[in-house]
């Protein structure tokens, strides 16, 4: 039994130092780090440039440590930024480390779709390019050799374009962010630009549902104009269908329902003109289709006053777009009186089908109150002086581009089954795939074409589909130039230079571009004129430089000084030399021309009559034949209640974009995928915001998985119960649907594929606020 | 001898999260990923609350950026049983990440919920690494973090100041948030200096601090109209 | 001549009370392999903690404590059973302590250091673990508690030894084995009266000293959430609230050991109804004082109806933690109360049920002070529930199992009830005892005059 007894003692400490041996034998994960605090500091060196992950072109400043970029600042001279980044801007420095790179060029070996690729020297690759372009013939159906091309800046637009035509074709098809306000500026002044906006001189800025503290394109505009000039911060006031983030950031929010955004502004025209807050003088001596008037073929034409009347009153406008009467005769009196207001738009009102009409009648408030070209109202940005560049030897070449809204959503253009739509298709900064309302027809028509090349840095779904990828810079690593939006109302060209040498074996795009055109020769040579971007962009620092105008970029005041100066004819040569002057633009980020010419009649009307036009004659035809559901055929009537049937898709799907969403290129900033909704602090996955009322209807958690489905198809979001948001509306966030591998694994969702495809037909736009849908547990 | 404090101001703030992305970037604060998230194990020194109240149609909501408060009674120093985390004479409170042992009392103890910790180890792709900011220890696993005012920027300042022999001025030490904030919310500098910024704006009618009622003395400070 | 035979020639209160050391039976094998291998599985869990960190636990922002300071505050809770009751009963010379107080104080001893453990179980660095002395910060909580649970193990360890030397001294000289341990304990103990009379002054010190340091011990723990100002933790009630817990959870957990060991080794004798009884007796008491500290508690919070502490008590009487929390309160005080009120539930069954029902419920009550306030923020934030891993119950199950299976073995090396408190008790005390109450009666004049 003792015996026993000790067997058992035994028996313990065996199975004692068993575990001690088990616990110390594996590698804790308790060891330190292998850099930490020991580091010495090192140097420290700051390199100017431009943020090229939005069309706001911001100013930015990269801290180098021993050459190694390890932060990104903003570039305090920056006329439009001022210093300050959103915060894509300062993530954008993960990009660049971004484990999901591409380490070299690669061409795919197995079946389109599939990640098997091989090395390939970057030689090789580009004779394989240079081969199929001399192969490729004119055809039926299509160009032979194709571009989707989702976003271009200053060189690299040109470049493209100039290589297509180089290459014959009659068009290229590039994404210019559209937010329909051109058209309006051309059909009402005759202007074909869009309109800039004089924010930080207005003292009244009225947003229909613009996100100017969100996507907004000008973003750090708003952002600099929203805190005002020293003491004097102007009143912002958000007409929005959910407590979005600008809402938030406003003086003032005004709900209203989705689609109403035209019908409110009719209503507020209504108030100004009954209580006379306009100058008559002035609308009757500059305006046209103010009054009535009989048109060339004799028949009598309302004028916008009676429209207004008829269509304008009160209680409707009230009834239709959820805003009470008292409400809005208050907005509108604050708008009619204020001493600059402005009233805004952007593609929220545009891509919905009506959207032209909206746009016309907010318009319509800023020509009503005399707003055109004044200070705080809306301006048009003068034109840069005329650079050098590829399209100097193909003019006209620029008319050929046919720039649409969202070209990686609309191709295949006709997804016609069976044949190839082109030869050669080259993505640049596009990712259809990934960003196109339905992937399959993408894909499909993809999987036909025989060569299909990437030029983007990192391996997204249309990467898997491309014959051979051919890996960018990217913008920290190369050389471009990228300009203010226009909705800036000064020029400002900004220099996009490498801020550290490239960490892979990657070639700038333009640079690829330009060997091919040597390689090809022919019609191509005058390309090869250029070494390289780099060249490019110097030879056009240098024509600025050579520009008795304008100035680099400078401190705050000095800006001030400078735009006296200039207002009076001044102008201060920068250096002796304009290479010492080009040495200054590349060390300040750029160049810009403060002045504006408030006199400038052409940036009122273009029109020969120099007149404005409020409601066109020409708009109005349009509308009539687009026969969708208007008052008096072109006016904005109440906001769509969407097809199909109510009782089978009971929800309304309104889209938005957060600050955090940078498109297809958010997988590649997890910094921002951390907390993508500030309101709700949500990360890493699609999520809808429901009313808390509306949930309770449909029986909906918070935190619940649903899937949002609508004729069109449907994705799959997570729940999140919001005050914020409308009643009967689903708000989802879209800009989460790419992938990229590498750095953590987003639950990411495509909002457009419950959205579809559709465009309307009278403004080419998108239609992407009227989806109904209905939600799907499970 | 200094007291570093901040002011955010509300009524500026438009809640686009730059300060946080800043801070991640100049902190060298790790990735948590999706479930991290999932599990709320996120670090995040700097995080802006959003304060929604109301009912459609009459919803308001506004956001608080909530660093580490700083207090000048930290509730969280006290509690540390191996003095890892001490305010200094400054009034900086300091995380010692290689004396931690990771009780989490001090993350208790603190009111504002301002303290995170590794649960895991923190993972820095080796691509990324290159990126890293120096000036800022790598943390481990197991051990409490927090936002730092980054005090490495003042020791940087300081060694500037000394190199020129001059006085350190107020420029010379902002933290990453309060320099990368677009709509110049966030003030940083020295509350008792009457040329800071923050000496003026931390006595005006408009500010407040978080439950200032329970006697922690934050040097964070808050600007609003509003109530 | 086997030890079994040794034993087996011996009077009665010394045949049964060695038995166990001599005598092991199958059932003890199975149990002890049962115990070894659960505890073995929690160890290795624990290992996994160690590779990973403790993200393999269910804790996160701002839930950063869970079941290992849940298992802290309960276990060396248990550990109050022993010294402080036997203490107490000792000064109150009851005599119906005498076959108690060994099993109770063995359970002290061997339990605490379970409990100590568990904060180190917690530790994001137990590498680092000494730097609680190496960097010693005198204001921290949790470095009182190191002192004073480290100054309380020492102190029940000598209390459960000095009174078994004789004991000790008395296997010694039966030659039972293993000699040389028995031996080396007994520290060459003669059983003379002048000995037995220093033994007695020693223990009577102990025993006054003890208990202090037992108070304070659990004063300390609940120091720790009292001295932050987190809502329902920052409460003066704390320091008692913990001590009275604690030996009512001890309580509890002796009487659940006294039943078993009564069973397993047939010491009905012993252990009688009216030990169960007058134990049954304490844990009413308990049970009565345990309703009005909570009720206390809770109606200062709902009164005070400050907003933070307020949210936290709803979440408790009608939130999310509404069923821990009436669970706890049918286990701490429905069940026990309505049991040992009445003398026909107060037998063994009664008891024991009582005990079981005691000790589930002030573990939850730990949970109930733990979790809801590390939920409930100051600033509102997003947080999600905490739901303790498989890796923190597998650890908890190994070292509760790690405690049964250690009291096992205790059991096997030294006898659980002390055989010459008995023999006095048979000896003595009748007379001591009748002395002692005609002490309490009015003189007898008569006597007087005479
Ligand atoms: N941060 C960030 N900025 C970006 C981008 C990005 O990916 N990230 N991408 C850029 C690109 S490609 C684009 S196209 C733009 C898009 O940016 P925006 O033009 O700002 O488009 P959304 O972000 O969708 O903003 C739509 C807003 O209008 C509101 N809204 C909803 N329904 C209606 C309606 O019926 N009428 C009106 N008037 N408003 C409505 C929504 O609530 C939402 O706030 O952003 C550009 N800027
Ligand atoms: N679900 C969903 N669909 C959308 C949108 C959405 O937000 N969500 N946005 C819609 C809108 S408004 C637009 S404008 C379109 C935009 O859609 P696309 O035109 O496809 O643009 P992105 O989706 O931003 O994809 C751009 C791609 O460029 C690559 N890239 C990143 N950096 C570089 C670089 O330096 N050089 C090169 N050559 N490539 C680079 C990245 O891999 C990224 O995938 O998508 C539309 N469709
Ligand atoms: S707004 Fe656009 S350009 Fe400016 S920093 Fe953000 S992403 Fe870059
Ligand atoms: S950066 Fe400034 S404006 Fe943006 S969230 Fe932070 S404090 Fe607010
Ligand atoms: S805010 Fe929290 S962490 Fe910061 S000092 Fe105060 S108590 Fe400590
Ligand atoms: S977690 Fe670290 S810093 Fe916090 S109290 Fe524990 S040891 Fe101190
Ligand atoms: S002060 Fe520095 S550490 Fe603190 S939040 Fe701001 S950036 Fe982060
Ligand atoms: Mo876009």
């Amino acid at each position: 039994m003792a015996t026993s007894r000790r067997n058992f003692i035994v028996g313990a400490a065996g199975a004692g130092i068993g575990f001690g041996l088990g616990a110390f034998s594996h590698q804790f994960p308790l060891a330190s780090p292998h850099f930490g605090p020991d580091w010495e500091p090192g140097e420290e060196t700051f390199v100017p440039s431009t943020c090229l992950l939005c069309p706001a072109h911001c100013g930015i400043r990269a801290r180098l440590m021993d050459g190694r970029p390890t932060r990104i600042d903003g570039n305090p001279l920056h006329p439009v930024s001022q210093g300050g980044l959103c915060p894509k801007g300062r993530a954008g420095i993960q990009l660049l480390y971004h484990p999901g790179r591409l380490k070299g060029p690669m061409q795919r070996v197995g079946p389109p779709g599939s990640e098997e690729f091989e090395p390939i020297s970057w030689d090789q690759a580009l004779d394989r390019i240079a081969a199929a372009l001399r192969a490729a013939r004119p055809r039926a159906g299509g160009a032979p050799v194709e571009w989707i091309v989702g976003g271009t800046t200053g060189v690299m637009g040109e470049l493209i374009a100039g290589f297509s035509r180089a290459q014959g074709a009659s068009s290229l098809t590039v994404d210019d962010y559209r937010d329909g306000a051109a058209d309006v500026l051309g059909l009402c002044q005759g202007i074909a630009s869009p309109p800039a906006y004089d924010l930080a001189a207005a003292d009244l800025v009225l947003s229909f549902g613009a996100a100017l503290s969100e996507a907004w394109w000008a973003q750090p505009l708003a952002a600099g104009a929203r805190v005002g000039e020293a003491g004097h911060s102007p009143r912002w006031v958000q007409a929005d269908t959910r407590l979005s983030r600008s809402a938030v950031a406003a003086d003032e929010w005004v709900p209203v329902k989705p689609g109403s955004y035209g019908t409110l502004a009719l209503g507020l025209a209504y108030v100004i003109v009954k209580e006379g807050l306009y100058d008559p003088n002035a609308l009757a001596r500059q305006v046209s289709g103010w009054e009535d008037w009989t048109d060339e073929a004799g028949t009598l034409q309302p004028g916008f006053r009676a429209l207004v009347l008829r269509h304008g009153r009160p209680d409707e406008v009230s009834a239709r777009a959820g805003v009470p009467i008292a409400r809005l005769t208050a907005l509108a009196k604050s708008f009619g009186s204020a001493r600059a207001a402005v009233a805004v738009w952007d593609q929220a009102v545009a891509w919905r089908t009506g959207g032209l009409a909206d746009a016309l009648a907010i318009h319509a408030l800023n020509i009503l109150t005399n707003r055109l070209n004044r200070p705080g109202g809306i301006l048009v940005q003068p034109p840069l002086p005329t650079l050098p560049g590829p399209l100097e030897h193909w003019p006209g070449a620029v008319e050929d581009l046919a720039k649409a809204p969202l070209t990686s959503n609309t191709w295949p253009a006709d997804a016609e089954a069976g044949q190839s739509p082109a030869d050669v298709l080259f993505l640049y900064y596009a990712d259809p795939v990934a960003s196109a309302p339905d992937s399959v027809v993408v894909t499909q028509a993809l999987a036909r074409v025989p060569l299909v090349v990437s030029f983007s840095p990192f391996f997204d779904e249309s990467a898997r589909y491309a014959s051979l990828l051919m890996p960018d810079h990217t913008y920290l690593e190369r050389w471009q130039d990228g300009c203010a939006p226009p909705a800036v109302p000064f020029p400002v060209w900004g220099v996009t230079q490498p801020v550290a040498r490239p960490l892979l074996d990657t070639r700038a795009s333009g640079d690829v571009l330009l060997d091919l055109a040597r390689r090809l020769g022919g019609d191509f040579a005058p390309l090869a004129r250029w070494a390289s971007v780099e060249d490019l962009v110097r030879s056009r620092g240098l024509a600025l430089a050579a520009e008795g105008r304008g100035s680099a970029f400078v401190e705050r005041f000095r800006q001030r000084e400078l735009r006296e100066l200039e207002g009076r004819g001044w102008w201060l040569p920068h250096g002796q030399s304009t290479e010492a002057y080009w040495e200054t633009i590349l060390g300040s980020g750029g160049w810009f021309d403060p002045i504006y010419d408030y006199h400038d009649g052409s940036s009122r009307s273009q029109y020969r009559d120099g007149r404005v036009w409020i409601f066109p004659a020409e708009a109005r035809k349009r509308l009539r034949q687009s026969g969708g559901q208007l008052a008096g055929g072109f006016l904005p009537a109440a906001g769509t209640s969407g097809t199909p049937a109510a009782e089978e898709f009971p929800l309304l799907l309104v889209p938005f974009r957060v600050m955090t969403l940078a498109s297809g290129s958010t997988p590649l900033m997890p910094w921002l995928l951390e907390h993508l909704g500030v309101l709700n602090g949500d990360g890493w996955e699609t999520w809808i915001d429901v009313n808390p009322e509306t949930a309770r209807e449909h029986g909906l958690r918070s935190g619940q998985r649903v899937r949002v489905e609508s004729v069109h198809g449907g994705f799959e979001a997570t729940v999140r119960l919001f005050s914020g948001a409308q009643p009967g509306v689903v708000n989802v966030p879209y800009g989460l649907h790419a992938r990229v591998d590498g750095w953590g694994e987003a639950r990411g969702a495509n909002p457009l594929a419950a959205i579809g495809r559709r465009v309307d037909s009278v403004s080419g736009m998108p239609d992407w606020y009227s989806t109904r849908v209905r939600l799907v547990r499970f | 001898m200094a007291r570093w404090g901040m002011v955010i101001d509300l009524d500026r703030c438009n809640g686009c999260q730059t300060c946080e992305v800043a801070c991640r970037s100049e902190n060298n604060i790790a990735v948590g990923g999706p479930q991290a998230a999932r599990e709320n194990r996120t670090i995040s020194w700097m995080r802006v609350h959003a304060e929604v109240e109301g009912e459609w149609p009459d919803v308001r909501a506004r956001f608080v950026p909530q660093p580490c408060m700083h207090c000048d009674r930290p509730p969280c120093t006290l509690v540390c049983p191996v003095q890892a985390t001490s305010i200094d004479r400054e009034g900086i409170v300091n995380q010692v990440y290689a004396r931690c042992i990771g009780c989490r009392y001090c993350a208790n103890a603190c009111l504002y919920t301002v303290k995170y910790f590794n649960w895991t180890r923190p993972v820095h792709p080796s691509s990324a690494e290159p990126g890293l900011n120096p000036d800022v220890s790598v943390r481990p696993v197991g051990v409490v973090e927090k936002c730092t005012f980054c005090n490495h920027r003042l020791q940087r300042a300081r060694d500037l100041a000394r190199g020129e022999n001059r006085p350190l001025r107020e420029s010379d030490y902002v933290p990453a948030c309060a320099e990368s904030c677009p709509t110049g919310a966030i003030a940083f500098g020295d509350l008792e200096n009457p040329t800071h910024r923050v000496a003026r704006l931390s006595r005006d009618p408009r500010a407040f601090r978080l439950h200032e009622e329970l006697g922690t003395q934050p040097k964070v400070y808050y600007l609003t109209e509003r109530d | 001549m086997t030890d079994i035979e040794i034993v087996s020639r011996l009077p009665q209160d010394e045949r049964v009370l060695l038995m166990p050391l001599v005598r092991t039976t199958k059932t003890f094998w199975r149990w002890a392999a049962v115990m070894a291998a659960i505890t073995v599985w929690g160890a290795f869990t624990y290992v996994h903690q160690l590779r990973r960190g403790l993200g393999v636990t269910g804790l996160n922002t701002p839930e950063y404590w869970g079941i290992y300071i849940i298992c802290f505050v309960f276990f060396i809770g248990i550990s109050h059973a022993g010294t402080l009751i036997s203490a107490i009963l000792r000064v109150a010379s009851a005599e119906w302590r005498r076959s108690i107080t060994r099993s109770a104080e063995f359970i002290t001893v061997l339990v605490i250091g379970f409990g100590a453990v568990q904060p180190i179980l917690d530790l994001g660095r137990p590498d680092r673990v000494l730097n609680v002395v190496l960097h010693a910060q005198p204001f921290s909580p949790l470095l009182w508690d190191v002192l004073s649970i480290g100054l309380y193990f020492t102190a029940s360890s000598i209390y459960l030894y000095v009174p078994m030397i004789p004991d000790l001294a008395r296997i010694r000289d039966l030659g039972i084995r293993p000699r040389a341990l028995y031996a080396f304990l007994a520290i060459g103990y003669r059983d003379t009266p002048k000995a037995r009379h220093t033994l007695e002054r020693i223990i009577a010190v102990l025993a006054v000293a003890v208990i202090p340091i037992a108070v304070s011990v659990h004063t300390v723990i609940g120091w720790i959430f009292a001295l932050t100002l987190r809502p329902m933790w920052h409460s003066a009630i704390f320091g008692p609230y913990f001590v009275m817990g604690a030996i009512f959870s001890g309580i509890a957990a002796l009487i659940i050991a006294m039943a078993i060991l009564r069973r397993v080794y047939s010491l009905e004798a012993y252990f009688k109804d009216v030990h169960f009884n007058n134990m049954g007796l304490l844990l009413l008491v308990m049970t009565v004082l345990w309703f009005y500290f909570t009720f206390a508690e809770n109606l200062t919070v709902w009164y005070g109806g400050e907003k933070a502490e307020l949210a936290t008590l709803y979440s408790k009487l009608s939130g999310e933690f509404a069923f821990p929390f009436w669970l706890m309160v049918a286990c701490c005080f429905f069940i026990p109360f309505g049991l040992m009120a009445r003398r026909a539930t107060r037998g063994v069954a009664g008891t024991t049920v009582a005990s079981v029902a005691v000790v589930i419920g002030m573990w939850l009550e730990r949970y109930n002070i733990v979790v809801p306030t590390s939920l409930h923020t100051m600033v509102e934030m997003a947080s999600v529930h905490y739901v303790p891993s498989w890796v923190e119950l597998s650890i908890m199950a190994g070292t509760l199992s790690g405690f049964i299976l250690v009291y096992m073995v205790a059991t096997k090396f030294f006898p659980i009830i002390s055989i010459w408190e008995i023999k006095e008790g048979r000896e003595k005390s009748i007379d001591e005892v009748s002395e002692r109450v005609a002490s309490y009666l009015p003189d007898d004049l008569a006597a007087v005059d005479s």
